[in-house]
């Protein structure tokens, strides 16, 4: 599995190339390559997920696989790149930045949405992508290669990277393909993002150095290693040690204990962390730039960025905040769930109110991934279930809907509400499928979109986090989801009820119904939604044992701090 | 005493003696030949063959084994110096390839220039670390003269004029340096520093001996601080470029930088240490605090300051403070280090000199490179139509700005990435506050190097969006032929990424540290030994 | 011993030193700051021949003679920066120089007006080294 593994970065970064050195040749060729290469990508992560599933059910022991985060054997790339420190004879892999992949349950699943994703905007960028189509492909593939990276990486330092390194295609992307107003839409993407990924860097950096200096009792450092599965057992030992220490004596945040230190810098290292995350989400005091990204941006590009891109702040919060800085995600929480919700109703209010398709996608969005963010910072099992179902959803829901917007720009060329109307009647294929998958967006039992929130409400409804208003929040969020009918219904009244409006159409052609090569791609996604919608267990299987771990770290929190709530009662020397 | 020049020295000297020579030769004789001779030519020759001499004596450690009796010191951070010098000369040769009337003198400048940066990182005496430096000072007036462009008669006044002001302040701080120690050997002076009770060095108490240190210390810095730029000292920099024409404005701030930071390893070899023996207070504390807070100024004004720019050789004037200011940052932190830290300040201080050199060598070549075809680029909107009518050079110069904002796969984000690692990573002890306050004060280094990142990004953004995306009315029809300036733009191209994927290939631990390696003390072994005369009033 | 101290020099050089900044900063006239950094330098030299005689060695005085080459270097270059400094403005005061700088400052050229420049007198022009000079022909490169 690890030559696929490596294959997935390789390709794109040469069909990059390709397309780069094609710039001169014709548009038709360097299109014909884009979809030939990202259907190759496709069947490669196809074959990936295959294989995971296989492992997965033929050694049902691989599920407790311990308390390690490490990705499944046969499945990692190591090449070591850059040592900070001589290898000690504990851990050989101290101190050194490695070029690290491998695949887990995490990471899988999203490994063949980013794949799915990007044949999409291939596609919907079809027809409209007539400027330079070189340099349009290369950058996109380009973008897809640092995403797969970022999903793929086991190291802090090249997980960072391939985090940060989205931002360069898509500035160009935006800023040289979008609409009137894309500089200053790309200008934006590109500050806020870089600035909060700037402060990850400086968390993660803080992380490594604090678990470097002192999980154990003594003042003698351990070396530093910046692989996240050793990562996550020294955060394990380091809070194991902190919770063994009797209440009072050694307090938890008091300067002078090692592990006092180590959990007194989490709450800072937890915020640096989260503000980059927050960004690329992005979640509600840190989305302004998202709104003018989105509307500016070529629909293609809209699609990736709320498809996949997203994704990646998400998988972020999964991959390296809950396991690493457990207590501070403990302490915090709170203020991440009350983000989601807020970021839930505010999205979708804000989605009812606007008069563009693209900026309704944008705003509904935010709301999506508002039920992540609860869902995770719920910090119980169901609740990361229901998150990690709705990465994966919202990808293809959104994904789908942003697809046949494009095609809508497309035929008509024009994305505004008010232009169009009553087109049930023209594109009956059309129209149906877009009602799917809004009903899918909706919620709608037995559809994909319905499990992930439902386990995400779930869990946050059952958070036993104390002072922590999970009934509230829950309540919140399924007001949220009425909202998210709300608007979607409306567009779909608008546009596909009543009478006809069309602006005039272009080059006097009549816009036609689906295409082949859409319903090639919109059919089996849309069955891809009915399934996971009416057999989500052979997914959350495949998940648990990676979910499990990370909300067994956030449980074991949990009842350290409920220990020490009623500490007098508890025999000291616990 | 044997008086005699022993060969073992001759031949440590010489790739920079070749340099020295060969260049007086040209500006002798080349007068006479100016259009007949290929000057360019000559000198690569001359650079190559200095090299291969430098290649050939790899490894050397030392000429004679005792530092304390030797003007010059090998070792692999002398060897590295040496190499980058010869190497940013060869670079910066290509820039005046093209033939014009000055290229003699032009070629010969710029081999001494190359020669006194190199001589500035073997520099073991405090003589040699001088002459090197005005060995890189004075040609560059020359050059800057002949080479600026409308303006360069005023901007080499300027230059000019703050430069021997600032030389005037070298040379008070090595005068007291050498009266408070009594030697101009810097390995006796590093350990009289190290080591000694301050109040036995000037025969006074010991508040004044502090007082008194602060002498040197302040003006070295200040001699230092102008040739590397360096925030209180920066006032000519934005001018100097903006007269200077591009391929000055990569001289200028390339080589005295390269000398400058040698000088200051050289000079504070002794605060530099991470490992070394029990430092006084006064190296242990003062000095890290005092790069703290000139890393701290210099990043923060320099960056602020470009953002209020629109001339991109200001900006560029004022991003190179900036880049000096995350170098102190690493100087600041290098004597920080664990005691059995493999990587130390000084090893990120020295990749990110190296990276910024390539980047910055890159852009302004470029730039160069691009005016030659149209109207002289001067504002950053002037760079529009870049990417329609050279789009390869468009990306190189965006990979360039990219490696200098700091962004993923390119040198300077690893160069980034590690100072702030150093910073990040001052050890501490339970029971002693003061590496507590240490330990808080460099997170926070930390804090204000990365927030200034992204406040950089911002006028870097604004260069690469004035390539790429301002729109352009009206293009001029324009043909680029092929110049030998392509050879190094490629080259340093190749360097930044590669350098941003594989760092190991300069970035080592254990690499840079020889410079105060664990050499016997001396206890009065040194010939001047450092204390011998301190109560020899005559 | 000498009945004049370290103390005694040390001020002097002090004294040459301070001297020399305070004309550095003050003046205007090019040539005049030039002798002021060249007092400076002086003022350094004297320090350095102090500490060599109170110190017992030769590193000191040696160094002076590097600063003595090193500064006639640099006497050579700003003799022929300021002669042609000269020709372009017709006057010596460096505050005419003032093109480059920041947007939006006013010039600190706040002499403008005061004085008439002087008409430009015929001066004689030195050709490049190694090439024959032209009779009666501006050859200048500036």
């Amino acid at each position: 599995m690890n030559s696929l593994v490596l294959a997935i970065l390789i390709i794109p970064l040469a069909a990059s190339a390709a397309c780069f050195l094609l710039r001169k040749a014709e548009g038709s060729i360097t299109r014909s390559i884009a979809l030939a290469v990202s259907l190759a990508l496709l069947a490669l992560t196809s074959k990936i997920s295959w294989d995971y599933l296989e492992l997965v059910s033929g050694h049902s022991q691989i599920v407790s696989k311990g308390n390690t985060f490490a990705p499944v054997e046969g499945s990692t790339v190591i090449k070591e790149l850059f040592r900070f420190q001589p290898a000690t004879d504990t851990r050989p892999d101290a101190g050194v930045i490695r070029f690290y992949l491998g695949i887990d349950g995490l990471n899988v699943f999203i490994l063949q949405l980013t794949t799915v994703v990007f044949l999409m905007g291939v596609i919907a960028g079809w027809k409209s992508v007539k400027h330079n189509p070189g340099a349009y492909y290369g950058l996109l593939f380009f973008l897809e290669f640092s995403t797969l990276g970022a999903f793929l990486s086991f190291d802090l330092v090249f997980f960072y990277i391939f985090f940060e390194l989205t931002i360069v295609p898509l500035f160009f992307l935006i800023g040289m393909w979008g609409g009137p107003n894309r500089q200053y839409a790309a200008k934006k993407l590109f500050m806020y993002t870089l600035a909060g990924g700037l402060m990850t860097l400086l968390g993660l950096i803080a992380l490594v150095t604090a678990l470097g200096q002192n999980p154990g009792k003594s003042n003698t450092p351990t070396p530093v290693t910046f692989s996240i599965p050793d990562l996550v057992s020294d955060s394990m030992k380091a809070s194991a040690l902190v919770n063994n220490m009797a209440p009072g004596d050694e307090g938890l945040s008091k300067l002078g204990t090692p592990s006092g230190h180590y959990a007194n810098m989490q709450k800072w290292i937890f915020l640096a962390l989260i503000l980059g995350f927050a960004i690329k989400v992005p979640a509600v005091p840190f989305h302004t730039w998202q709104p003018t990204a989105y509307f500016e941006a070529s629909t293609p590009i809209t699609l990736i960025m709320s498809g996949i891109l997203a994704k990646l702040g998400v998988y972020g919060f999964l991959r390296i905040v809950l396991p690493l800085v457990p207590m501070a995600t403990m302490d915090m929480a709170w203020l991440l769930g009350w983000l989601g919700a807020i970021g839930i109703l505010y999205g979708a209010g804000c989605a009812i109110a606007q008069d563009d398709f693209k900026k309704m996608a944008a705003y509904s969005s935010l709301s999506h991934l508002g039920f992540c963010l609860i869902g995770i910072f719920a910090l119980n099992e169901t609740g990361i279930t229901g998150g990690v179902l709705q990465m994966i959803n919202h990808g293809l829901i959104t994904g789908a809907l942003l697809f046949l917007i494009a095609g809508l720009g497309d035929r008509y060329g024009t994305t505004r509400l008010k232009d169009l109307g009553g087109l049930g009647a023209r594109l009956k294929v059309f129209a149906g499928m877009t009602m799917f998958f809004c009903m899918c967006g909706a919620g709608l039992p037995l559809l994909n979109g319905f499990v992930g929130e439902i386990m995400a409400l779930f869990g946050m409804f059952d958070s036993r986090n104390p002072g922590y208003s999970g009934t509230c929040l829950a309540a919140a969020s399924a007001f949220g989801m009425v909202l998210g009918a709300w608007y979607l219904l409306n567009f779909l009244m608008k546009v596909f009820f009543g009478p006809v409006e069309e602006p005039p159409f272009r080059n006097e052609e009549i816009p036609g119904d689906l295409s082949r090569m859409e319903k090639a791609i919109l059919f089996p996604l849309a069955a891809a939604c009915l399934y996971l919608g009416c057999f989500p267990q052979p997914v959350i299987e495949t998940i648990r044992p990676e979910v499990r771990l990370i909300s067994k770290i956030a449980n074991n929190q949990v009842v350290s701090l409920v220990k020490e709530a009623v500490a007098p009662a508890l025999p000291k020397n616990r | 005493m044997d008086n005699s020049i022993p060969m073992e020295l001759l031949k440590f000297l010489s790739p920079e003696g070749t340099l020295f020579l060969l260049a007086s030769l040209i500006l002798l004789i080349g007068p006479f030949f100016r259009e007949k001779v290929s000057w360019p030519l000559v000198s690569l020759i001359g650079f190559l063959v200095s090299y291969l001499l430098l290649l050939m004596q790899a490894g050397t450690a030392s000429p004679g084994d005792n530092p304390y009796a030797s003007v010059v010191l090998g070792g692999t951070l002398s060897n590295l110096i040496r190499h980058f010098s010869l190497g940013a000369g060869i670079f910066l040769l290509f820039l005046f390839w093209d033939r014009d009337r000055f290229q003699p003198e032009t070629v010969g400048l710029l081999m001494i220039l190359a020669g006194g940066s190199s001589m500035v990182g073997m520099a073991n005496d405090l003589t040699v670390l001088y002459l090197g430096l005005e060995l890189v000072t004075i040609p560059s007036y020359i050059l800057l003269y002949c080479h600026g462009d409308s303006n360069s008669a005023e901007s080499t006044m300027k230059y000019f004029f703050l430069s021997i002001l600032s030389s005037a302040f070298l040379l008070l701080g090595i005068a007291f340096l050498y009266g408070l120690t009594g030697t101009t050997n810097i390995a006796a002076i590093s350990d009289a520093l190290l080591l000694a009770d301050p109040a036995k060095l000037f025969g006074a108490d010991a508040l004044a001996a502090h007082r008194l240190l602060l002498i040197p210390i302040l003006g070295i810095l200040a001699g230092l601080g102008f040739k590397i730029s360096m925030v209180p000292f920066h006032f000519y920099a934005p001018d100097v470029y903006q007269g200077a024409g591009y391929r000055m404005s990569a001289v200028l701030a390339t080589m005295p930088k390269i000398a400058g930071f040698a000088g200051l390893i050289r000079i504070f070899a002794f605060a530099l240490d991470h490992g070394g023996p029990a430092p006084t207070d006064f190296a242990r504390d003062n000095i890290p605090v005092l790069f703290w807070i000139l890393a701290f100024i210099s990043i923060t004004l320099g960056n602020l300051l470009a953002l209020l720019q629109r001339n991109i050789r200001r900006i560029m004037a004022y991003s190179s403070i900036a880049h000096t200011g995350y170098i102190l940052a690493a100087f600041a932190v290098a004597s920080k280090a664990a005691p059995d830290s493999a990587f130390t300040g000084l090893s990120a201080a020295m990749f990110y000199l190296i990276v910024y050199f390539f980047s910055t060598f890159g852009i302004f070549a470029i730039l160069h490179y691009l005016e030659q075809g149209r109207k002289p680029i001067r504002d950053w909107d002037d760079l529009a139509g870049t990417s329609k009518d050279n789009p390869v050079l468009a990306v190189a110069l965006a990979i360039f700005l990219f490696s200098l904002t700091g962004i993923p796969l390119t040198g300077g984000f690893l160069a980034k990435f590690a100072i702030v690692y150093c910073c990040a990573n001052v050890p501490f002890t339970l029971d002693d506050p003061v590496s507590w306050e240490s330990h808080y004060l460099f997170i926070l280094l930390a804090l204000v190097i990365v927030l200034n990142a992204a406040v950089a990004a911002w006028y870097y953004l604004k260069l690469i969006s004035g390539i790429f995306l301002k729109p352009v009315i009206w293009l001029e029809d324009k043909s680029y032929s092929f110049k030998p300036v392509l050879i190094p733009i490629l080259a340093s191209l190749l360097i930044t990424v590669v350098l941003g994927i594989y760092p190991s290939l300069l970035l080592k631990p254990k690499a840079y540290q020889e410079l105060i390696e664990k050499r016997p003390i001396a206890q009065g072994a040194g010939i001047h030994g450092p204390f011998q005369l301190a109560d020899g009033k005559q | 011993m000498s009945p004049i101290d370290l103390k005694a020099y040390l001020v002097l050089g002090a004294i040459l030193f301070g001297l020399g900044l305070v004309g550095f900063l003050t003046r205007r006239n090019m040539i005049i700051m030039f002798l002021s950094a060249e007092l400076m330098l002086q003022g350094v030299a004297v320090d350095f021949l102090a500490f060599g005689r109170f110190r017992g060695n030769w590193q000191g005085q040696s160094f002076v003679l590097f600063i003595l080459t090193v500064a006639a270097c640099e006497a050579a270059i700003a003799m022929g920066l300021v002669y042609t400094l000269y020709r372009l403005k017709n006057s010596l005061d460096s505050g005419k120089w003032s093109d480059l700088r920041e947007e939006g400052l006013d010039s600190p050229d706040d002499l403008e007006g005061a004085w008439a420049p002087a008409e430009k007198p015929d001066y004689p022009v030195l050709p490049l080294a190694g090439i024959k000079p032209q009779s009666g022909e501006e050859t200048s490169h500036v």
